[in-house]
């Protein structure tokens, strides 16, 4: 009797130490993750992509403010880039977006935002701070407006020095700082009373850092009308010079120099035979990608002495699917998109983050249903973005 | 002939390692204070690690240090961390408050692994997180994360 009474002691202390070490050893666990110091937190968060890094700070609100105090340094091209589908007419005011890591397209709440009146359209983008910039359509002179798609904020720009409609817009931004200038060039001018509309050739500025508008400068009146009369859909700006393109062929480049505040022109490759063309920066310089009506596509990259080298041709297996018109390209430091509709497949060349040097050619499945249900497909506008989820003091 | 002068590091649990200076000033927090602190630091307390951890830290130290250009040094690291959430995350903070750059980078980028293809309930299960929204807040953030699958 005795000596069971003692093993059942011995069991009963046992399961009483075990339960001890069990809830101390997952207390100790608890609070293993719950004491991290914020910047070692925050050195967590730079590594996970966009989509996780959201789902991270949807955990708790440690860990919400940490990912909205870690500022990004978004030009690092760590993370792929991140295609936004918006529809090009008023058929249709669904959104999408791509994850480039996960292969899958999300409804993105884009026009539909509180803020952002049903009038407008993506002109440009800052995109190494994930930020669109829209315009208002319409003939009034125009409105610009910034966004930050994945966290919802917007707000309007403040009006143009000279107001003035269908101008090009460019944009200019700092790595490794949230600022940006917005540049706005030609356009047509209000007519004084009972006179006629002008195109207007000056340029001003945007600077974010003392929000206002500044005249910059006189451009030649050419200029001015070629800018307003084929719009051009990107800038990009490489070695101090700001770069738009016509949007239609016969193409051609015009170019503002910051430093002499001089204009100049560069002829584009095969500028009159191109069915498209766009351009796009790549590793700080000019590269325009454009194809032909029977589907070939190149890369050319603007040298120092203002040559263009071929520099890559896209796979003939993908170019077939781009013959017979209506191709659209759009690019990002680190990577280039061809498209056309948002049913359709797209192309993509991008750069392998541990291969800096080496880009490769992909091909992205487009979006064809939502939410079970069949979409019907429309011509779309693509843009690029690396998406930012930190707050920031602009909004 | 380099002088082969040692440092003693002592955890918080009173555990004494005797390292190379060299491997020691790879820590910038105690190359610091070796600095600052006079001709008699020869031993640097580290109160903020135990010595479980300080030991697999040193480990990391040495190889850095003596054999930097060794072609298995990536592979060295790629083991190095395969260690259980418990030492992952003691590394992490000890190279945090020791000021290990490398090892700062390698033990983060180990853990943001960990949230590869993880819903937000099941990164919670994983760090043991606590849910402290409100309803409301919850509803904004399902808004905010339309682009993202959230549950």
């Amino acid at each position: 009797m005795q000596l069971l009474f003692s093993e059942l002691c011995f069991i009963v202390c046992n399961i009483f130490i075990f339960l001890v070490f069990t809830s101390h050893h997952s207390f100790i666990h608890s609070n293993m993750w719950n004491n991290l110091p914020s910047d070692l937190l925050s050195s967590v968060f730079f590594y996970l992509p966009p989509h996780s890094l959201a789902r991270a700070m949807a955990t708790c609100r440690h860990w919400h403010d940490c990912g909205r105090s870690t500022t990004r340094d978004t030009s690092c091209q760590r993370h792929p880039p991140w295609f936004i589908a918006v529809p090009t007419r008023g058929t249709s005011s669904l959104c999408f977006v791509h994850n480039p890591i996960e292969t899958t397209w999300h409804r993105l709440n884009l026009l539909n935002l509180e803020h952002v009146p049903s009038v407008t359209r993506p002109v440009s983008t800052v995109a190494g701070h994930g930020l669109i910039l829209f315009k208002s359509t319409g003939s009034v002179p125009i409105q610009l407006s910034v966004c930050n798609p994945f966290t919802g904020r917007f707000r309007h720009l403040p009006p143009l020095r000279k107001p003035r409609t269908n101008p090009a817009v460019g944009v200019i931004q700092n790595n490794g700082s949230s600022e940006f200038k917005v540049y706005v060039a030609g356009g047509m001018s209000e007519a004084e009373s009972g006179g006629a509309a002008s195109y207007e050739p000056t340029l001003e500025m945007f600077d974010s850092r003392i929000n206002k508008w500044t005249v910059v400068g006189s451009m030649p009146v050419e200029f001015a009308v070629r800018l307003t009369v084929w719009t051009p859909n990107e800038s990009v700006h490489s070695r101090g010079v700001l770069y738009w393109m016509t949007s239609a062929r016969a193409y051609s480049i015009m170019g503002f120099e910051m430093s002499s505040n001089k204009w100049k022109e560069l002829s584009v490759p095969m500028g009159d035979t191109l069915e498209f063309a766009a351009m796009v920066p790549r590793d700080g310089k000019l590269a325009v990608v454009g194809g032909t009506h029977g589907g070939n596509v190149s890369v050319w990259e603007l040298g120092e002495d203002d040559k263009w080298n071929v520099i890559e041709r896209m796979p003939v297996e993908l170019g077939k699917r781009f013959t017979n018109g209506g191709t659209k390209c759009v690019g990002i430091e680190g990577g280039v998109c061809l498209y056309k509709d948002i049913g359709k497949g797209m192309v993509m060349w991008r750069s392998n983050w541990n291969h800096k040097n080496k880009w490769e050619w992909c091909s992205v499945e487009g979006c064809n249903e939502i939410s079970g249900k069949r979409l019907e497909n429309y011509p779309i506008r693509g843009l690029f973005l690396r998406p930012n989820l930190a707050y920031s003091s602009f909004f | 002939m380099t002088s082969s002068k040692t440092i003693v590091l002592r955890s918080s649990d009173g555990a004494t390692f005797e390292v190379d200076e060299a491997v020691a000033l790879h820590s910038l927090m105690i190359k610091h204070r070796i600095e600052t602190g006079g001709a008699d630091s020869t031993t640097i307390d580290v109160p903020e690690v135990t010595g479980n951890t300080l030991s697999k830290v040193i480990e990391y130290c040495k190889k850095h240090v003596e054999a930097p250009n060794s072609d298995d040094l990536k592979s060295f690291d790629t083991d190095f961390v395969k260690v259980d959430q418990a030492v992952l995350c003691h590394l992490a903070k000890a190279s945090y408050y020791m000021n290990i750059k490398g090892l700062l980078d390698l033990s983060s980028k180990t853990i943001a692994d960990m949230f590869k293809g993880k819903t937000v309930e099941q990164i919670r299960e994983t760090f043991h997180i606590k849910n402290d929204f409100t309803p409301e807040e919850e509803e904004e953030l399902r808004k905010e994360n339309s682009w993202n699958l959230f549950v």
